[in-house]
């Protein structure tokens, strides 16, 4: 059964989605800006699932649903990495 | 424990993690705010991970309503951290902006300001400015702006619009010293720190304005001296269009100048004025060399010298043409007057001179006529006394061919001669007469023959060799040398020489030479510098006359003491030259008859008894027309006419042509009084044989007469 909290979730990323697709382009001098937006969009995929997981294929969609939650956590700790123990990068 | 709590293990972890990362290297990139938004994203991230794990580990589910309220925040609050990342992103842009607005200040070499346009004070200096205004920046920045800058504005500034810019405004700059600076100033509005400021950029300008202070006067001056001339200045370009005019000849346009300037001189002048100027300026863009000349105005027939300068531009090439025109009406009057003056003056010496010649002349002849009445008895003192008689006529003879000479007539007898062989002729005559004088001959073997009178150019040479005797008292070398030269070779004369080749001779001698004034007058008729009885003062001006009737010129150059030199230049000829045949010194008798035609009884007596005593048959005529009628009716028995050329009533010329329609094999010897040209040149073109000049002697007459008789 879908939750309306999950429902807000998905609304929400999907406008920060949109927002970030609208300022890509200066989105784009963050340095390693890639690590950080892929992070994201795994997030933004893992809010989806849990939704999609509601209504067909439950265990299966909720399995990827966390592993895109355990894979952003990463993504977002690699780009910290490389962000403030890396090589500097001018911005 | 279910596999999920692994994932969702592994979600805490990961956030932990970056977290760890994010606070260790706090110092590093970004703006704070935006670390702290993202710390904040993560430590939700890490919750939310830890309250799905212990729902999936099955430790606990209290935590529900927790998770659903982080998992609603995450993507807002990632909203926020994005933004907070676009704002670091601009935020560097306008610090990079203003770092390299700072580097362009610090580097530039004009004098820039920053001002707040609300409180009127500087906000920034660069370096230049600083130094300009002569005090350290921290002395300069937060005063008010019309401290430093267009002190005279405070209060009143014109700059407080910041729509508005000023460009190159020339302005006042105060030093700390209290020095106005002058300044050109441009001031255009910037966004510095999301405010708007003034951006005043100056460039000390003392130089360029002293420069223009400089130029100015230097400029008023030339134009003081263009204005204040009593001639006309103008400068036109190479197609004779007006580029500039003084007021003078502004003046006699009576035209204000906006109308003239920019328009071509043949607007404003003739056809034919218009094509004499644009052909000076032509020679002048072409050559690059100055020229002048005199003309007169068909506007207002004034006199105007006018000289043309071209005026080179930075390449070299002409590109204008200044003109100087002076007024010389008033200079070319009085020039006249003097001329006339000076005329009048010489015709008074020739009168004189003349006068006092022939009164010696005949002085002499009254003379021995008085004593003959007195010999009357003694045949042979009266032969005597007539041989005297006609050496004073001979005299008198020699006189008027001396003044026919300076008259620049009596070319006589016109052939190709060699000057060389005159020369060579006449310098051994001279020779054998003047022993104590060497003569050096230096004659080119390469000069042509001359078109003159043999006896003409004769008496030139004995001339300037008497002449040159005269000056070597006690003897001394003369120096004859002749040369080829051309017009080109007689530049620096005072005259102007026609174009074409000439044959030079030069006679120099190692006499006692002349000043300045005495050289000056050296041509002048009955001018001497010998004592009274010694010359009559014809010889030089006789000699020049000739030389000028032959289209020659003659020059001297002389120093006291150096001994002059006379140089005669005479016309080349491309003609054969002509064997000159010497006079037989006697009498030439002939037979046959003679018509003498002449107005004066006493010439038509003597003539018919000079012609009966050579052994001719005479006939007698007092004028043309009785000529013409003797002639038609005694056609047959008269061999020739001799003809005078000015008679009442049909004069020679006239004659001359009647007699030639009677008979066009005629032969006439013309005899004046007058000289060969104008007339009587007409009249030997018309076909007549020959030309006699009066007075002349039984022998030049019996010469002639021999010379037509024989002719083919």
């Amino acid at each position: 059964m879908i939750q309306e909290n999950e429902i807000v979730m998905l609304i929400i990323g999907l406008g920060v989605f949109i927002f970030i697709l609208g300022n890509r382009s200066q989105l784009k001098r963050i340095p390693h800006a890639d690590w950080l937006l892929v992070g994201f969009h795994t997030l933004l995929a893992g809010w989806i699932l849990t939704v999609a997981e509601n209504v067909l294929w439950g265990e299966v969609l909720n399995y990827l649903e966390h592993i895109c939650y355990a894979m952003a956590s990463l993504l977002l700790a690699a780009w910290c990495w490389k962000v403030f123990r890396g090589k500097r990068e001018a911005i | 424990m279910h596999p999920v709590a692994i994932f969702d293990f592994i979600t805490v972890l990961g956030s932990l993690t970056a977290l760890v990362l994010l606070v260790s290297g706090w110092n590093r990139a970004l703006r704070r705010d935006a670390k702290l938004l993202f710390a904040g994203f993560l430590s939700l991230l890490m919750f939310y991970g830890l309250c799905l794990f212990l729902e999936w580990a099955g430790i606990t589910t209290a935590l529900d309503s927790m998770e659903d309220f982080i998992g609603a925040l995450l993507p807002m609050w990632f909203a926020f951290v994005i933004y907070a990342f676009l704002q670091e992103i601009s935020g560097r842009d306008l610090r990079i902006s203003e770092d390299r607005l700072r580097r362009i200040l610090d580097s530039v070499q004009t004098g820039v300001v920053v001002i707040d346009p609300e409180a009127h004070t500087i906000v920034d200096v660069n370096p230049v400015a600083a130094k300009m205004i002569g005090a350290d920046k921290e002395q300069i920045v937060n005063r008010i702006c019309h401290k430093f800058i267009c002190p005279a504005e405070q209060g009143a500034c014109p700059i407080t619009d910041l729509d508005q810019s000023v460009d190159k405004s020339e302005r006042e700059l105060l030093t700390a010293d209290g020095t106005a600076v002058p300044i050109l100033k441009t001031v255009v509005p910037v966004l510095l720190g999301g405010r708007e400021h003034l951006l005043e950029s100056f460039l000390d300008i003392t130089e360029l304005k002293q420069a223009e202070d400089a130029l100015r006067a230097s400029e008023e001056e030339y134009r003081s001296l263009v204005e204040s001339t009593e001639d006309s200045v103008y400068l036109v370009d190479s197609d004779c269009k007006y580029l500039f005019m003084n007021e003078k000849h502004r003046s006699r346009f009576d035209l204000p100048l906006t109308e003239i300037i920019d328009r071509p001189y043949a607007q404003f002048h003739s056809k034919e004025e218009a094509e004499t100027f644009f052909g000076r300026v032509k020679q002048v863009t072409e050559t690059g060399r100055s020229v002048w000349h005199e003309y007169r105005s068909q506007r207002d027939g004034r006199y105007f010298l006018r000289t043309l300068s071209p005026v080179a531009g930075a390449d070299g090439k002409t590109v204008a043409v200044t003109v100087v025109s002076k007024d010389i009406t008033e200079r070319k009057s009085l020039e006249a007057q003097l001329q006339h003056v000076q005329r009048m003056e010489a015709i008074g010496t020739l009168a004189g001179g003349i006068a006092h010649n022939f009164n010696n002349l005949l002085m002499g002849v009254r003379g021995h006529l008085s004593l003959m009445s007195l010999d009357a008895d003694d045949p042979n003192a009266i032969r005597e006394r007539l041989k005297k008689m006609e050496q004073l006529v001979e005299s008198g003879t020699q006189l008027t061919s001396h003044l026919l000479g300076y008259a620049r007539e009596g070319r006589y007898e016109v052939k190709t001669i060699s000057l060389n062989q005159l020369v060579t002729e006449t310098a051994d005559t001279f020779g054998m007469t003047k022993k104590e004088i060497t003569i050096h001959l230096e004659l080119a073997d390469d000069v042509p023959g001359i078109q003159a009178d043999y006896g003409q150019i004769e008496q030139v040479l004995w001339n300037l060799f008497v002449n040159a005797s005269d000056a070597m008292p006690g003897g001394g070398n003369l120096f004859l040398k002749t040369m080829n030269v051309t017009h080109e070779d007689m530049k620096g004369s005072l005259y102007v020489p026609k174009r074409g080749n000439y044959v030079l001779l030069i006679v120099t001698d190692t006499g006692e030479g002349m000043d300045e004034k005495t050289m000056g007058r050296a041509f002048d008729p009955f001018f001497t510098t010998k004592g009274i009885g010694q010359g009559t003062g014809l010889g030089l001006s006789s000699a020049y006359g000739i030389v000028k009737a032959h289209g020659g010129y003659l020059d001297v150059e002389s120093k006291p003491g150096t001994g002059s030199t006379f140089k005669v230049y005479l016309p080349a000829s491309e003609e054969e030259v002509q064997d000159v045949v010497k006079s037989p010194s006697e009498v030439v008798k002939g037979t046959g008859s003679v018509l003498l035609v002449d107005d004066e009884d006493l010439v038509l007596d003597v003539g018919m008894e000079l012609l009966e005593v050579m052994g001719y048959r005479v006939f007698a005529a007092k004028d043309g027309r009785e000529a013409v009628e003797i002639y038609r009716s005694n056609q047959g028995d008269i061999d020739m006419v001799i003809l005078d050329m000015v008679m009442p009533g049909m004069g020679g010329g006239e004659a001359f042509d009647r007699l030639k329609e009677i008979n066009p094999n005629v032969r006439v010897l013309l005899a004046s009084g007058f000289a060969v040209d104008g007339e009587a040149a007409q009249i030997l073109e018309r076909g007549c044989n020959g030309f006699i000049q009066k007075p002349f002697n039984m022998k030049e007459l019996s010469e002639k007469i021999d010379e037509i008789m024989n002719m083919p």
